[in-house]
This record gives C-alpha cells, sequence and structure tokens, in this order.
C-alpha cells in the first residue's frame, strides 16, 4: 500500500532532473545526498512502518497552524492568534487568496501522501532515489503535521513512529541528576527565548527547556552552556515537544555537523567559517562584497550573531522552521551560508546606497535584514534553495580550509585559533 | 572646531550576561521596556540623536554578550570608543565583582590613549526590585567607583525607566569631552606628524 504511484513519482524526477540538467551544470542535489551518506551511515534499525492512512490522517488534522499565519499572496494573518491556530479558528474577514495558503497544509494531494509515506518508512531508499523530488518536497515545506517524525529520522533522535532508545533516556536522566554550573544562565536565557511564541511562556515549556540546556552542558562539561544554544533547541523543542527526544536530536545535530568548535570556549572553529564564508561572499556577490571593503566593514560583526543564534535574533519564527527543513536534511554549515548569501545578496541593491558602515551593520543586525522577502517565507526558502550548491560542498569548503590553514598569522587572535584546531 | 561636521560618539556597554545591558539601550533609544529582548550573541547595534546644550551628536551604542567566551571573538570594536559603560545586576554580587574585570578588559583591548582619564560610567540595574532582594549595597559601590577614580554612578531601572537619561546623559557629555580631547590630539599628532613629514622629505638619506 502506498506505493502506488511509486511510477509517477520516478517520473516526475526524472523530468526535475532534465529540467535542472538544461538551466545547469551543478548537482544540485549534492548537498542532499552527501549529508544524507553521513546521517545513513549512522543507522541501524530499519524505520517502522506507517501506513499511509494515517499520514493522510496527520495531514488533514487540523492544528499545528501556528506557523503558516500569513497568507502568501496577501499577508493577511490567518488566525488571531497561535489559541485559535491550535484550534483552526480563521480570521473572519479572509480574502479569496487566504484560503489557498490554508489549504494548503490540510489537503495533500495524494502524490505527496505517497511521497512521505515513502520518506517515512524508507527514507534512505527514498532519497536515493528521488533526491530532486525530495528537494523540491523541502523546498515547499515539511507539512507540520509530520514535521517532528521526519526531522526524528534526519537527527536519528526516533524512528517513524517517533519512539527513542533507552540509553539516551538514561544518559538524559542521569545527567539531569546534576545542576549545569551555568544553570542560572541557562533560566534566564530560555525566559527570553521566543517568549512572545505561546507554547515557550508555558510553565512546563520552560522546565523542559532548561532540563535540555542542563543536561548538554553537562553532557558535554568541557564546552558548557554557550549562549546560541537555545536557539537550537527552540525550533526542535516546539515540534518535538518532548524534551528527551530533543536533547537526542541536538546531540545528534552536534556530531553530524561538527559544531562543537564553533561553540567552545576559544570558539575557534567559528574563525575558520568567518574564512570560508568571507571567500564564498566574495566570489558571489562581488558588487557589495567590494562596497564592503571599500567601507571597512568588518562582517564578523554581524556573522557571529547569525551563525551562533542560527539567524534566531532576528529571523521570525516561520522562516526559521522552514530553514531547519532544509539544514537538518543538507546539512548546517551549507544551509547556513546559504541563507547569509541570500540576505546579503538579496540586499545588495539597498546596501550599496548606504555609505556609513554603521547603518550596514545595523540594518544586517537588525529584523530589517528580513524586509526584503516581505514575510514570504516561500520566497525566501526558493531563493536559498536555488542558490548553485557547489560552492557549499565539503569538497569545496574543505578547499578554502587547506588555504586558512596555510594562511600567514598576521593576527594574535587568529594564531590562538590555529593553535588550537592545527596544533 | 567647527561645530558643522557631524559629532559621533562611540559608547561601548559590558557587563556579565543578564544584567540588563539590552534592555538599558533599549529603555534609552526607544523609550520601552520588554521582557522579550533576546540574549545578545556575539553584539548587536543601536544609534541615537541627542542634543546636548546647542550640539546635536549621534551616539553610536555597542551592545555586547555578556557571556565571557564571546570575548574570544576579537573586540575590534572597542577600538575608538569615546566612553565604557560598565553595568551590574544589583540583585547578582558576582556581577558586582566582575565590573573591574570588564574594566580591565576593556582598557587592554581599545588601547586607549590615557587609561587614568578615559571615561567609564558604572550603572546598577534592576533597583525595581524588593529591597530583600538588592545584593550589591549603594555604599559598597559608591566606595568602589570612588577607589578607580570617581568613576559617575548611577542607579536605575530599565524596567521602570528610573535614572536612564540622567545616566545617558552623563555618559553623552563625558564622550563628547573625550572626542573632543581625542579630536585635539589628533591635530596635534597630524601638526608634528605633518612636521616630520616635511622634515624628512628635507632629508636627502
Ligand atoms: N526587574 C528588572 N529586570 C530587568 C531590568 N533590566 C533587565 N531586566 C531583566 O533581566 C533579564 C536580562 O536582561 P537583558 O537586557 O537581556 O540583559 P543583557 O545584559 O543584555 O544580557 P546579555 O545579552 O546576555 O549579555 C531580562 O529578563 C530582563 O527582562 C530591570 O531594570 N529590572
Ligand atoms: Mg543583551
Amino acid at each position: 500500500m502506498g506505493l502506488s504511484s511509486l511510477p509517477e513519482l520516478l517520473q516526475l524526477e526524472k523530468s526535475l532532473e532534465e529540467a535542472h540538467g538544461l538551466v545547469s551544470s551543478t548537482e544540485q542535489t549534492s548537498l542532499l545526498l552527501s549529508h544524507f551518506e553521513l546521517i545513513s551511515s549512522q543507522v541501524s534499525s530499519p524505520s517502522c512502518e506507517v501506513s499511509a492512512d494515517e499520514i493522510e490522517k496527520l495531514l488533514q488534522s487540523d492544528g499545528d497552524f501556528n506557523l503558516a499565519q500569513c497568507c502568501n499572496k496577501c499577508h493577511q494573518k490567518l488566525f488571531y492568534n497561535d489559541e485559535c491556530a491550535s484550534k483552526g479558528e480563521l480570521q473572519a474577514d479572509l480574502q479569496p487568496c487566504c484560503y489557498e495558503s490554508v489549504e494548503r497544509y490540510k489537503h495533500a494531494v495524494s502524490l505527496d501522501v505517497s511521497f512521505w509515506w515513502f520518506l517515512l518508512n524508507s527514507f534512505p531508499c527514498c532519497v536515493m532515489t528521488l533526491p530532486n523530488y525530495t528537494r523540491l518536497m523541502l523546498t515547499h515545506g515539511i507539512p507540520p503535521a509530520l514535521r517532528s517524525r521526519i526531522w526524528g529520522l534526519f537527527t536519528l533522535a526516533g524512528n517513524a513512529q517517533g519512539t527513542t532508545d533507552n540509553y539516551m533516556e538514561n544518559l538524559y536522566h542521569s545527567l539531569n541528576k546534576d545542576v549545569s554550573p551555568d544553570i542560572s544562565i541557562i533560566v534566564k536565557d530560555v525566559n527570553r527565548t521566543f517568549p512572545e511564541i505561546s507554547m515557550f511562556a508555558e510553565y512546563s515549556t520552560k522546565t523542559k527547556f532548561e532540563n535540555i540546556l542542563n543536561a548538554y552542558s553537562i553532557f558535554d562539561s568541557e564546552m558548557g552552556y554557550c549562549q546560541g544554544l537555545q536557539f537550537i533547541v527552540a525550533p526542535l523543542l516546539f515540534h518535538f515537544k518532548d524534551d528527551l527526544k530533543t536533547f537526542n536530536a541536538l546531540v545528534k545535530i552536534f556530531e553530524l555537523n561538527k559544531l562543537r568548535p564553533i561553540y567552545d570556549h576559544e570558539m575557534s572553529g567559528l574563525h575558520l567559517w568567518f574564512f570560508q564564508f568571507d571567500k564564498i561572499f566574495e566570489t558571489e556577490v562581488p558588487e557589495l562584497y567590494a562596497h564592503f571593503k571599500e567601507l571597512n566593514i568588518d562582517i564578523q560583526m554581524f556573522l557571529a550573531q547569525w551563525f551562533l543564534s542560527f539567524f534566531s535574533i532576528t529571523i521570525p519564527f516561520s522562516f526559521l522552521i522552514r530553514m531547519f527543513d532544509v539544514l537538518l536534511l543538507e546539512g548546517v554549515k551549507s544551509t547556513l551560508f546559504r541563507v547569509g548569501i541570500t540576505v546579503l545578496s538579496k540586499n545588495t541593491d539597498l546596501l550599496k546606497t548606504i555609505q556609513d558602515s554603521e547603518l550596514i551593520y545595523q540594518h544586517l543586525l537588525s529584523e530589517n535584514c528580513w524586509g526584503i522577502f516581505q514575510q514570504d517565507v516561500d520566497l525566501f526558502i526558493d531563493s536559498v534553495m536555488s542558490l548553485p550548491v557547489n560552492h557549499y560542498s565539503s569538497e569545496h569548503l574543505s578547499t578554502l580550509e587547506d588555504v586558512f590553514s596555510k594562511k600567514g598569522i598576521e593576527d594574535p587572535i587568529l594564531e590562538r585559533v590555529k593553535m588550537r584546531l592545527y596544533g | 572646531m567647527s561645530s558643522r561636521k557631524k559629532t559621533l560618539l562611540k559608547v561601548i556597554i559590558l557587563g556579565d550576561s543578564g544584567v540588563g545591558k539590552t534592555s538599558l539601550m533599549q529603555q534609552f533609544v526607544n523609550g520601552k521596556f520588554s521582557q522579550q529582548y533576546k540574549a545578545t550573541i556575539g553584539a548587536d547595534f543601536l544609534m541615537k540623536e541627542l542634543v546636548l546644550d546647542d550640539k546635536t551628536v549621534t551616539m553610536q551604542l555597542w551592545d555586547t554578550a555578556g557571556q565571557e567566551r564571546f570575548q574570544s571573538l576579537g573586540v575590534a570594536f572597542y577600538r575608538g570608543a569615546d566612553c565604557c559603560v560598565l553595568v551590574y545586576d544589583v540583585t547578582n554580587p558576582k556581577s558586582f565583582e566582575n565590573v573591574s574585570l570588564w574594566r580591565d578588559e576593556f582598557l587592554v583591548q581599545a588601547n586607549v590613549k590615557n587609561p587614568e582619564n578615559f571615561p567609564f560610567v558604572v550603572i546598577g540595574n534592576k533597583i525595581d526590585v524588593d529591597e530583600s532582594k538588592k545584593l550589591v549595597s549603594l555604599k559598597k559601590a559608591q566606595q568602589f567607583c570612588a577607589n578607580l577614580g570617581n568613576l559617575p554612578l548611577f542607579q536605575t531601572s530599565a524596567k521602570e525607566a528610573v535614572n536612564i537619561d540622567q545616566a545617558f546623559d552623563v555618559i553623552a557629555r563625558n564622550a563628547l569631552q573625550q572626542e573632543e580631547n581625542d579630536e585635539f590630539q589628533d591635530e596635534f599628532n597630524d601638526a608634528i606628524n605633518i612636521n616630520l613629514e616635511s622634515e624628512n622629505q628635507g632629508c636627502a638619506c
């Protein structure tokens, strides 16, 4: 059951591949496939079966609409507040165009159901056979009702049914018998992480949130709690709801994406990221790069905020969730880089008219840098996903790393960083 | 000195995480308090224009992240600061103890010309809390500021907008004073450099 539409999916896959071949020579699926290789090398058990019927039901169920708050066309708010959204109570004065956005997740066409069924039941096979189609579906966004299961699969935090393993459960509970030395700052941060979203204002969510960060800072006590982590946890907890599963996912995301060096005490890895990003920025958005050089702009000023918080300091929450769809399947670093390049390139015309470096910092460090997308999350994700991926591949990044490691040391901070990274 | 030239005052705000740096700046710049300001990651930046006596000045306020490891990101933007604000939380004695560490760190990183004369302003924030929660006494703070060369001290509440304008008025004035001293110093140095250059040109070697 469920795979009756497989031939049709394969046909679509083939047309997508041909279409890509016509417009560019780069293999757009390469990030997906290489990150997927990493993930699948760690999967031992095959995922359990979820029936297509169940998926259809999930896709049609109400609730979890808080993310599709606005109409894609007229930007009208669809729900008065989160609570109405969770009950599915629509605003009274919706325009005809808004209903499309409402319907979008509600009535998944049967082909979509088949695809998600395939992905949930044998994601290795699905990604391998339908890489272009998988990317297309990612670009459209994972349906909210399925998100927690799919994120669970791709972070190895649970199987298709959403269950986690015993070892992690025991670990998590034993870690939380201790209290992190950073607990007071953890509590403060939990209180100021998306408090405008009703779920994060709830006492029970806050307790889970604190436990996750507490456990992680003891799990890796040498790294400890680093501010920025709360913003990785927030979207995961928002969909998983369960703290153990979120903790599990956090551990796996760090491992798979080698995030530790950017958050450790020296933040040594971050300097390498800055260097690599600078080179990519120079080739991808040369006009703006030249303008920044002229004004002596230090890109680290905003890149530190962007990378360490996964853009969360300023990004709209709905954008953040959709960015997570991509970064969990295509890799954290390559996705954060692509989002950074997208923000810079989309703002190029505006930034080029600004001659004051302070005003440029202010623009890029504030919500203003997202204004260009006019709340249109599809436009945002489309722009990110349509960047040619070759500059973000692990091969290209390691070529840049070679340049970085051989670069002459002219700066005492970099000197320390390199000692740490390369001995 | 020409008054038509745009006067930019660069101010850096330092202090432990959670003492209320972002809230203070927001209260000063936008006149509001919100529980919703996120933790600062790296650094943030705000500007405010203000009139001091007859002079219009633009304040560039650099808000920094309080967690210690962010120092390793490099603090190039400390350079050229005209005033540094050191914030502690009156409910948190540790944050008060760290004020002098923040000051030292600033002096090292900012590479200021006359460390003894550089303007610092100290702020004890969150005075709106219950008396019983105030763990850093005003007296202790006054003593501390006196010892560091009579640094101006303000007890503020970003939440209830207490003493914010007073504190930032002094911050701005001290920054302006510093700016003008620096400018004078620079002109003086330029004059010397010009002399040296012309001398060099005259030299046959
Ligand atoms: N009662 C009270 N609470 C305050 C006051 N100012 C800030 N807070 C609270 O203290 C917490 C931290 O405030 P922030 O302004 O984010 O602190 P910060 O110094 O910028 O912290 P970092 O960005 O992590 O360095 C928040 O929960 C604020 O709501 C105040 O004057 N009174
Ligand atoms: Mg702050």
